[in-house]
């Protein structure tokens, strides 16, 4: 299956710089753009089941990253929020260094494409290379975004 | 959202986590692209903690729609159930408004949920 990333990445479904310096307040924090973006009726259902996930093991996954996901009927079709944190965000990560990038995955359980684990594949595969990382951060708005991962989209 | 419903979905969330955490092949993939996914107990927890707050007889009603479908909690979309992709009749929008209160597709007998747009 070709996933290209760029195509599920939304403006306004971008957080430039969380507010957050934890994992609790990220959470929080995506899943509010997401009611704000009128993609989700109610916050609360979402932040717990990523909690639920979490508690299974953190979806920080070292190099600054974070992949927060979980399947929820609240929400229509697959979605990703993304958001960025330069001073870091401590988030429990399996080599104990703050996440920057933080890929927020959420899909319903009735999903027919079946996009999810590709999806976050994807995401994992992208997000290893230290210069797409890189540009990532310092991109200065979202349609520079959107260039580097049809980029990344283009080199796979 | 009617509290009891909101609980329900939770409810239901929580379950496929579970199902979906206790698939090895699933979880096989999860770890393979650097995600850590460990014991099942503390959503056990969680479920137990998640349950003692539903009124019973949803619970029931939840239980024996669990024995029978994938999913006893459904979206409606585009004025469909999306467990029968039946038409949910027009009475349900304006009583889900109106009452607040749990209601199940008439064709199949799932719980209802409505999602937005």
């Amino acid at each position: 299956m070709i996933i290209r990333l760029s195509e599920f990445f939304e403006e306004d479904l971008f957080i430039s710089e969380l507010k957050a310096k934890d994992k609790v307040g990220a959470l929080k924090e995506m899943t509010e753009a997401l009611v704000n973006s009128k993609r989700l009726k109610h916050g609360e259902g979402l932040y717990e089941m990523l909690q639920q996930r979490e508690s299974l093991g953190s979806t920080g996954i070292g190099r600054g990253v974070a992949v927060p996901h979980g399947r929820t009927l609240a929400i229509s079709r697959l979605t990703v929020i993304f958001a960025r944190s330069e001073a870091g965000v401590e988030f429990d990560s399996m080599d104990g260094k703050p996440v920057h990038l933080l890929f927020m995955t959420v899909a319903p359980p009735q999903e027919r494409a079946n996009l999810y684990l590709p999806v976050l594949g994807k995401i994992v595969e992208t997000v290893k290379s230290a210069k797409t990382r890189r540009q990532l951060l310092k991109a200065s708005d979202f349609d520079e975004i959107t260039e580097i991962l049809e980029e990344a989209d283009e080199g796979a | 959202m009617h509290d009891q419903l909101h609980l329900l979905v939770s409810l239901q969330d929580l379950d496929t986590l579970i199902k979906e955490t206790g698939d090895a092949k699933r979880t096989a993939e999860l770890e393979s692209m650097g995600f850590s996914v460990g014991n099942i107990e503390p959503l056990n927890s969680a479920r137990a903690h998640l349950i003692e707050k539903i009124d019973k007889r949803y619970l029931r009603i939840y239980d024996r729609l669990s024995s029978k479908h994938v999913r006893a909690v459904v979206p409606v979309e585009n004025k469909t159930c999306l467990g029968c992709f039946q038409s949910v009749p027009p009475s349900f929008f304006s009583e889900i408004t109106a009452d607040r209160v749990v209601k199940v597709c008439e064709n199949c007998g799932r719980i209802l949920y409505l999602l937005t747009g």
